[in-house]
């Protein structure tokens, strides 16, 4: 035993070390409330995005109009209560929830495919659903007796979850991640080739609109797209918060990961079930939009670090926070004209990886 | 510090990769605790496919038999709670710290004690271990050598009953390999079965006690360091030439003889005559 009461070291180190049990466990007890404060932070952040896309827009609102429009949500008369509820608030937790859901998805995507490049978009789940978009809008191909005003959605989100099943089914042959990733290439091409086929044969007016679905889009925030998302994420995260332990431990590698009790391949194919929900439902809604999720995974992983149960959480604000401010530049960016989302995300997403890449060098 | 010993079998194991015969019919029989093992042999000799293959991280036919029963045969949660494998190849997490990554390991296998608990037992291994000093660092920033330490501390913290080790030491520097099997011999004193796979046949030779030497997938040499290692097997698996050298203590060990150099040009791949 040592002065401090420690139990001697087998080994006795050959460098000399400073600290002593009782200073590392106050400095591991520091970062986590480090990590804690950066979740708080993301999440009051969040709360600040929702509230100014709310004041943003035509017919920018006051705080006080807000409140207003917030406290006589049954007034029909109320013009600030008609705005906020029926178009404002909507759209801000539309943009939410598609960037929550983007990001939670590229972060578990990134973990279980080893490869911070993995997402939605790179894997070619946003090409098989703007696919899906294209056969319904050009070429007229819909689910029979679905009404036509989903028909596009419910495309988008078939042939997404279609790429996804696909991919599913590679994995469990190949069980490697590099070549799923190659697979998820190869289905972005094949897709976007078949994109590029309907839009040279599309009609003018069908093509202006593939166009404008394949840039992404919140207009079609209601309360059915509101609901179906609300419902996703609740039942989603849950289990993503579950896997959270498998999924720190499966970043030490597969091997390490599976000799300390992770059972791999339930864990990936829960993973890319829950990610492949998560993205083709925000796909189908929103549109293709890129970088949410592979920036917000990014930025989360720079401030918590890669303990899943907190790196889950702070990716998920982090892309609901992107997709927030996205929405207000969107409305901002040309006074009085509304930007498609997907330009403004990929926009922002850029400078944004960059300033988190290289602050990342210095952040501890 | 007196322990129960308990010993371990593997009968029939087999191991294919498509048509190819990795592990081909190999038997380890009464491997004790209290003994260090060593499983050694040349590149390709399948050891490390054993080792693996012996956690149920790859699939074998055959038996690993532990206390009356087949670790093969149960689930694999409920075999990685007894058997803590140490992988040769050691990915470094970007985001995780040492003393994260063996909280979390320690966490993984019960949820039955308390935070403080698992926060102790982990500070307590990494002391062990000999890298308390590094416990604040990220995996990423460490050397090859360190890496192999944390990854040893995540395998230990969870006290397993038997510990199979897959070169533990390969990175480590002469002072750390000799920390390294002096921890180990001492962790199978306490009634862990220890067996690791070794290249360095000095190390193997001075610290195993019993020794398996696998060659093309068999085994074809086992028993004490001396009396496996013998200069006509090393000879035949090799074409090195050894001996045995006796200290002024009367200690023997093994030493092995340079290759003789052949200084006359060749015809390399190039066809320029450089090597």
């Amino acid at each position: 035993m040592d002065r401090r009461g420690n139990k001697k070291s087998m080994i006795k180190s050959v460098i000399p070390t400073p600290l002593s049990r009782q200073n590392i466990i106050t400095e591991y007890h520091r970062t986590i409330k480090r990590k804690m404060a950066w979740i708080i932070g993301l999440f009051i952040l969040l709360l600040v995005g929702i509230l100014v896309d709310i004041m943003t827009g035509p017919a920018g609102l006051s705080l006080n109009e807000i409140w207003q429009g917030l406290t006589h949500f049954k007034d029909p008369n109320n013009n600030f209560g008609v705005i906020m509820w029926n178009i404002r608030l909507p759209t801000a937790l539309f943009a939410v929830m598609i960037g929550a859901s983007l990001s939670l998805a590229g972060a578990e995507m990134q973990t279980i495919l080893f490869n911070p490049l993995a997402s939605p978009f790179t894997l070619g789940v946003s090409s098989a659903a703007a696919f899906g978009a294209a056969s319904a809008i050009v070429l007229g191909i819909t689910i029979p007796f679905i009404p036509i005003n989903v028909a596009v959605p419910v495309n988008a989100f078939i042939m997404a979850f279609g790429a996804v099943i696909l991919i599913q089914a590679f994995a469990m042959i190949l069980r490697e991640s590099t070549a799923l990733i190659l697979f998820g290439i190869a289905l972005v091409f094949g897709f976007n080739a078949l994109v590029a086929i309907v839009q040279f044969i599309a009609p003018a007016d069908s093509l202006q609109q593939l166009v404008f679905w394949t840039m992404g889009g919140l207009d079609r925030a209601d309360l059915s797209s509101l609901a179906t998302l609300a419902i996703t994420l609740i039942l989603i995260i849950p289990f993503s918060m579950k896997s959270a332990m498998a999924l720190t431990l499966l970043s030490l590698g597969e091997e390490r990961a599976s000799s300390l009790g992770v059972h791999i391949q339930r864990l990936r194919f829960g993973c890319l079930l829950r990610t492949s929900i998560l993205a083709a439902i925000s796909v189908a809604f929103a549109g293709t939009i890129g970088f949410i999720g592979l920036v917000g995974p990014h930025i989360a992983r720079l401030m918590v670090g890669e303990d899943h149960r907190f790196f889950l959480p702070a990716a998920l604000l982090s892309g609901a926070i992107i997709m927030s401010f996205a929405s207000i530049l969107s409305k901002i960016i040309i006074i009085g004209v509304l930007l498609p989302i997907g330009i403004v995300t990929a926009l922002i997403g850029l400078p944004c990886f960059m300033f988190f890449l290289t602050a990342g060098k210095f952040m501890r | 510090m007196k322990s129960e010993i308990s010993a371990l079998s593997v009968r029939g194991f087999h191991v294919h990769y498509g048509h190819d015969k990795i592990i081909d019919g190999v038997d380890l029989l009464d491997i004790q605790s209290g003994k260090l093992t060593v499983i050694t042999g040349s590149n390709g000799a399948g050891k490390s496919t054993l080792l693996r293959a012996m956690s149920g991280l790859t699939r074998a036919k055959g038996t690993v038999e532990w206390n009356g029963c087949d670790l093969l045969m149960i689930g694999a949660h409920a075999r990685s709670k007894l058997i803590g494998f140490m992988p040769q190849s050691i990915t470094a997490s970007k985001g995780l710290t040492v003393l994260e990554s063996v909280i979390i390991a320690s966490q993984t296998l019960t949820s039955a004690i308390s935070t403080v608990k698992h926060e102790e037992l982990a500070l307590s291994t990494l002391e062990r271990v000999g890298i308390l000093n590094l416990a604040m660092k990220k995996l990423s920033s460490l050397s090859g050598g360190q890496r192999q330490l944390a990854s040893l501390a995540q395998s230990l913290v969870r006290k397993p009953k038997i510990l199979l080790l897959d070169e533990p030491t390969s990175a480590l520097d002469l002072r750390y390999q000799m920390e390294v099997m002096a921890l180990l011999k001492s962790v199978t004193l306490s009634g862990c079965i220890v067996i690791l796979v070794l290249h360095d046949l000095i190390l193997a030779s001075n610290w195993a006690d019993h020794l398996f030497f696998l060659h093309g997938g068999h085994i074809v040499g086992a028993g004490h360091p001396k009396e496996v290692l013998t200069s006509s097997l090393l000879e035949q698996i090799y074409g090195v030439k050894t001996s045995i050298a006796r200290t002024a203590e009367g200690t023997e060990h093994l030493v092995i003889h340079k290759l003789p150099i052949d200084i006359t040009p060749k015809e390399g791949k190039n066809g320029n005559g450089q090597i």
